[in-house]
């Protein structure tokens, strides 16, 4: 009897819980923005703010990096270097490739409090219009004077939505020129100059020429026709999945991508370097083209290309590599390559102000940047240099408890980073000039919102996720394949989510001039 | 046996059954950091041993009550626990009841909560009750006086062992691959089950090895580069599935007894 | 009324309700208290107001219904599903039969671990064993193929033959599981119907056919039962993992979890994943409504509720 009695009081908790689920969970949801905890700082600067005069508060971030042993280590002493700072602890919560998106969507569902979190590309188009992160002009314009400062304008441009910066990206490097990387041993031997490479059809003589001379050497290796994405992202530049427009073109008229005459000259020419056994012959279903590059068993394969790429992938691969861009230039960046990394503000964050105040630090402060980086000098590293380090004495890569992050998933300016010895002292000179180089592309600061036609773009991507590699690949027909496809993008709406999202354009461009 | 071809054979000879070129990299690697291993195997033991017993008990028990004919609300019960197979308020509410309501985040116990009952294994027991167990033997033993406790325990369990050790074997194979709960409800890496633990592994390799990931390539070492994907794969499911295989014995011992007693007399 | 003759009966059978307890409150807990999240698939979902996001009505459900992919998943989901239910029932319940006549307990033993081992292995690890056999480069094509004398098969592209190989590996993967529930079920069987039966001087085959059988005919007819509450869900993994993703194999290899996925997963939109899980749900609900009520029809023992 005893037992039911209790079991009775756990009914009863239960009922409430349930009762809670029901209807309370809006209430508790929606904590409004907090002007309390922050107030004394209201109009004046971070900088000017004596940390003293701040109430202490424990920010909770959420990182895209791996479980490192040594977190809790380097939280505890940034959380004593934000303390002198600006008198707050840090809670770092990182999760890795493998789980991040499913946690960020879990997080944010579930209404926990959270202040900083990075965010990327879709997700962000996701998440901003269903209400999960605050605007952020004025805490940037009151708390970040030093992200201003420190950034190019056109990324804060590409964290907006509706006319307000809801995320600050990352600055680093600012776009890619998809290319390929060659096996130089294998290009001097047949004496190959890429320099006149302007189109990538003008990579076919060498193909040829590889595969009639070197057996058992795959001339271009790709992954589900990665080589046709690669080298069609450099003219064209997405705003939803299987829509367009081209880079150069101001008024920014969208198509379906696969329609556009650059998009089906590609395709058709990896039809033809298909057929002509240019490309593996697994190329529709190879996932992972990483054993074949170690074993030298291919002279070229695509990539997204920056200055450098080659020898960084020379040293992992362990032999000697080029790199030649698949079109001469100019290149555009476009809100894809500035919102793969961005640091936003959560609704629910109990001090807004102070999240935007380590954003603040993250683009100025050297030993808060690098402590999040890698690790804590002494112990993970040690200077070499002014702004050169090694690992510390006895550490190796493996024996590290602090290493395998991505450093451009940080937040902040990735200009402060200390370089490692084996790099060139002149690495951030060089991305700045490579950034400088480019141009921009019509639409940055427009975000596509797919919300009055959701059902039609869920059909649309479906279609466009598993249909476009065959075409991508080679292995069927342009001509005979894609009026199948077209037939089901059409039954499947696309014409509606074309107009939508035209007409999202059309106003965006129109409020630009 | 891929996961001990080294790489370059693999590329040679294409996926072989046999392996040409010994290496044994991959074992290494994941060995490398024995003690996180060993802790994960060591959580997977304690969830499937803990978490496969209160299954084993609560599916037993409410399987019980609607075997019985004798028992009025046997259909109710049963449809309120069938139901469950059918609809599911999705991962979202889950999640939130438990984070947000009952803190369980980055709780080990989190591990074994979700799955402690299966619609699926208590009508499978049910079903084998009313086969198994005839009202005859109940009867009787109710005229001795056996209270119903004392009957399940005595008699029923005892009598169904078989059914016991199929359910007992389902939730350790449940708990033992269940990598899911573990990416959902736990957040540091001192408490990863050993799918998960392994799967994080697998990913990281194949993001270190992947070319986005190159934009930082310079604090990393050689060495870990080298690892070969689709061996690591495989070297992950050998030691993935060894155990489990062991202990599968074990379980069969009780459902293959039925025919050794068929076997005697012929 | 209902209500105190339900207390009357909880009074009676005290340790009856004392046994269901457990398992009904933690069923409560962890399946009925998330059922609310159901409402999510009638609303606009956002962050901030989360469960009183605006309602839509059904809004949420169009994307399953759009053009002619809704017909193509729903006659693939079905269809392999009872190809699925028939075989595995059917290899199953022969498989036990035949290993409980086995004499030699080593070789019982033996077979039955073999015949269990993939269920071990993730669909992942599975689809990568598929394509070292079927692959332009596997074994099928370089070396079955050539010994045969036959041309290379482009496995990968040609939609047809994945009716075949899609059963078969989900055989191989699974059967194992439903071995195990009947062996679990012959061993029950009390042995004296077996000696009677030999006393009668009645065959082997004529005691699998009128005592190991129609023994076993509930514990099929439940799991069936529940196989068609799952008729509208596919295992993700043998659909996603075995056929490498590939669009021309779409026409036979596409169902509705595939095609799910592959339209939530750019946007990962709540309220449209909750709607399909709805969906799925309901058909599998009248599904089994209708087949509980024709077994209750036949035999009413074998009712599941």
């Amino acid at each position: 009897m005893k037992k039911m009695m209790k079991s009775t009081k756990w009914i009863a908790l239960i009922l409430v819980i349930a009762m809670q689920t029901l209807s309370g969970c809006a209430a508790s949801s929606s904590p409004a923005p907090s002007e309390s905890s922050g107030g004394a700082a209201a109009e004046t600067s971070a900088a000017e703010t004596p940390a003293s005069a701040l109430t202490p508060y424990e920010l909770n971030c959420y990182f895209l990096a791996p479980q490192v042993k040594d977190m809790q280590m380097v939280q505890d002493k940034l959380s004593e270097l934000l303390t002198d700072r600006i008198n707050a602890t840090v809670k770092l919560n990182y999760f890795w490739f493998d789980s991040y998106t499913e946690k960020q969507r879990m997080v944010i569902a579930s209404g926990e409090s959270v202040d900083i979190m990075f965010v990327q590309g879709f997700d962000f188009n996701t998440y901003v219009p269903q209400k999960a992160f605050l605007p952020l002009d004025d805490l940037l314009a009151n708390y970040g004077k030093n992200v201003t400062d420190n950034i190019n304008p056109l990324y804060l441009l590409a964290g907006t939505y509706n006319d307000e910066i809801y995320a600050i990206p990352t600055s680093k490097d600012m776009f890619g020129v998809g290319g390929v990387v060659i096996n130089k041993e294998l290009a001097d031997k047949y004496s190959f100059d890429f320099s006149n490479v302007k189109e990538p059809a003008d990579f076919e003589p060498m193909l040829q020429t590889i595969k009639e001379n070197e057996p058992g050497i795959v001339p271009l290796l790709s992954t589900k026709g990665d080589h046709t994405t690669y080298f069609t992202n450099n003219l064209l530049a997405m705003v939803s999945w299987g829509i367009s427009y081209r880079k150069t073109d101001a008024s920014a008229k969208l198509e379906i991508s696969a329609e556009f005459p650059e998009s089906i000259e590609m395709m058709k020419l990896a039809e033809d370097w298909y057929k002509k056994g240019y490309v593996n012959n697994d190329v529709a279903t190879l996932q992972d083209g990483m054993p074949q590059k170690k074993a030298q068993k291919a002279f070229m394969w695509a990539e997204q290309l920056k200055p450098g790429k080659a020898e960084e992938l020379s040293a992992q691969l362990g032999y000697e590599l080029i790199q030649a861009y698949a079109h001469t230039g100019p290149y555009y960046t476009s809100s894809m390559d500035l919102t793969n990394s961005m640091l936003a503000i959560n609704r629910t964050s109990g001090d807004p102000e102070r999240a935007m105040m380590l954003i603040d630090l993250l683009f100025h402060d050297k030993e808060v940047k690098n402590l999040l980086d890698w690790g804590i000098e002494g112990v993970h590293y040690k200077k070499v240099g002014e702004n050169q380090i090694d690992y510390a004495d006895g550490v190796t890569a493996e024996t590290s408890g602090y290493t395998g992050l991505g450093q451009w998933a940080m937040g902040g300016s990735q200009f402060l980073d200390y370089l490692w010895v084996n790099e060139s002292l002149d690495k951030w000179e060089k991305m700045q000039a490579f950034n400088d180089s480019c141009l921009p592309t019509p639409l940055i600061g427009f975000a596509y919102s797919q919300d009055n036609v959701k059902s039609e773009a869920a059909a649309v991507s479906s279609i466009v996720s598993t249909q476009m590699e065959a075409m991508a690949s080679g292995i069927v027909s342009y001509d005979e394949y894609w009026p199948t496809v077209k037939k089901q993008l059409e039954d499947a709406g696309v014409a509606k989510v074309l107009e939508d999202a035209q007409q999202q354009v059309d106003a965006f461009v129109a409020s630009r001039k | 046996m891929v996961s001990i071809s080294t790489e370059l054979s693999l590329v040679e000879n294409g996926y072989s059954f046999f392996p040409s070129g010994i290496s044994f990299f991959s074992y290494r690697y994941l060995f490398a950091d024995a003690e996180k291993l060993i802790r994960a195997y060591g959580i997977t033991i304690a969830v499937c041993v803990v978490g496969g017993a209160l299954n084993v008990l609560m599916t037993t028990l409410y399987a019980y009550p609607i075997s019985r004919s004798s028992f009025k609300y046997r259909n109710f019960f049963s449809f309120y626990i069938f139901f469950t197979m059918l609809f599911s308020g999705g991962l979202v509410p889950t999640y939130i009841m438990y984070a947000s309501y009952f803190k369980l985040i980055n709780n080990p116990i989190m591990l074994a909560v979700p799955g402690l009952l299966s619609a699926f294994n208590v009508l499978i027991v049910r079903t084998f009750y009313r086969l198994n167990i005839s009202d005859s033997i109940l009867e009787s033993a109710k005229m001795d006086g056996a209270g119903e406790g004392m009957i399940f325990f005595r008699i029923v369990l005892p009598l169904s062992t078989p059914a016991v050790a199929t359910i007992g074997l389902f939730s350790v194979l449940m708990y033992w691959n269940d990598w899911y709960s573990c990416l959902l409800y736990i957040n540091e890496a001192k408490y990863y089950n050993l799918q998960y633990a392994m799967y994080q592994a697998l990913r990281t390799i194949e993001y270190l090895t992947s070319s986005s990931a190159s934009m930082n390539m310079a604090n990393l070492s050689g060495e870990l580069l080298k690892v070969p994907a689709e061996s690591l794969r495989m070297a992950m499911a050998i030691i993935g599935i060894g155990p489990i295989v062991f202990a599968y014995p074990f379980f069969q011992r009780y459902f293959i007894k039925g025919l050794t007693l068929g076997a005697v007399k012929e | 009324m209902r209500f105190s003759n339900f207390l009357k009966e909880c009074k009676k059978n005290k340790a009856m309700f004392l046994m269901l307890l457990p398992g009904f409150i933690f069923v409560f807990i962890n399946n009925y208290i998330p059922m609310f999240g159901i409402v999510l698939a009638f609303k606009d979902f956002n962050y901030m107001d989360r469960f009183a996001s605006p309602w839509v009505g059904f809004q949420n459900f169009r994307f399953l219904f759009m053009s002619e992919a809704a017909w193509r998943i729903t006659r693939n989901t079905i269809g392999y599903n009872l190809l699925f239910i028939v075989l595995n029932l059917v290899i199953a319940v022969a498989v036990a039969v035949a290993l409980n006549e086995l004499r030699n307990r080593f070789f019982a033993k033996l077979y039955q671990s073999v015949i269990f081992l993939p269920y071990f292995l993730s669909w992942v690890i599975i689809a990568y064993l598929v394509y070292a056999i079927l692959s332009p480069n596997g074994l099928f094509n370089m070396s079955i193929a050539p010994l045969l004398g036959v041309d290379s098969i482009s496995w990968y592209t040609n939609p047809q033959y994945w009716p075949f190989i899609l059963p078969l590996v989900n055989v191989w993967k699974g059967i194992g599981y439903g071995i195990v529930i009947y062996l679990a079920g012959i061993s029950g069987i009390d042995q004296s119907y077996y000696e009677v039966a030999v006393l009668d001087g009645a065959s082997k085959w004529q005691q699998v056919k009128s005592i190991t059988i129609p023994l076993l005919a509930p514990m099929m007819v439940v799991t069936t039962i529940l196989a068609l509450g799952n008729i509208f869900r596919s295992d993700f993994g043998l659909f996603y993992q075995i056929p490498m993703q590939q669009g021309l194999l779409q026409s036979t290899t596409d169902v509705l979890d595939t095609y799910i996925f592959n339209s939530l997963k750019f946007t990962g939109d709540i309220a449209m994943s909750s709607a399909a899980g709805f969906y799925q749900s309901i058909v599998g609900f009248i599904v089994v409504l209708s087949a509980n009520l024709l077994i209750g029809k036949i035999s009413p023992d074998n009712r599941v509720f």
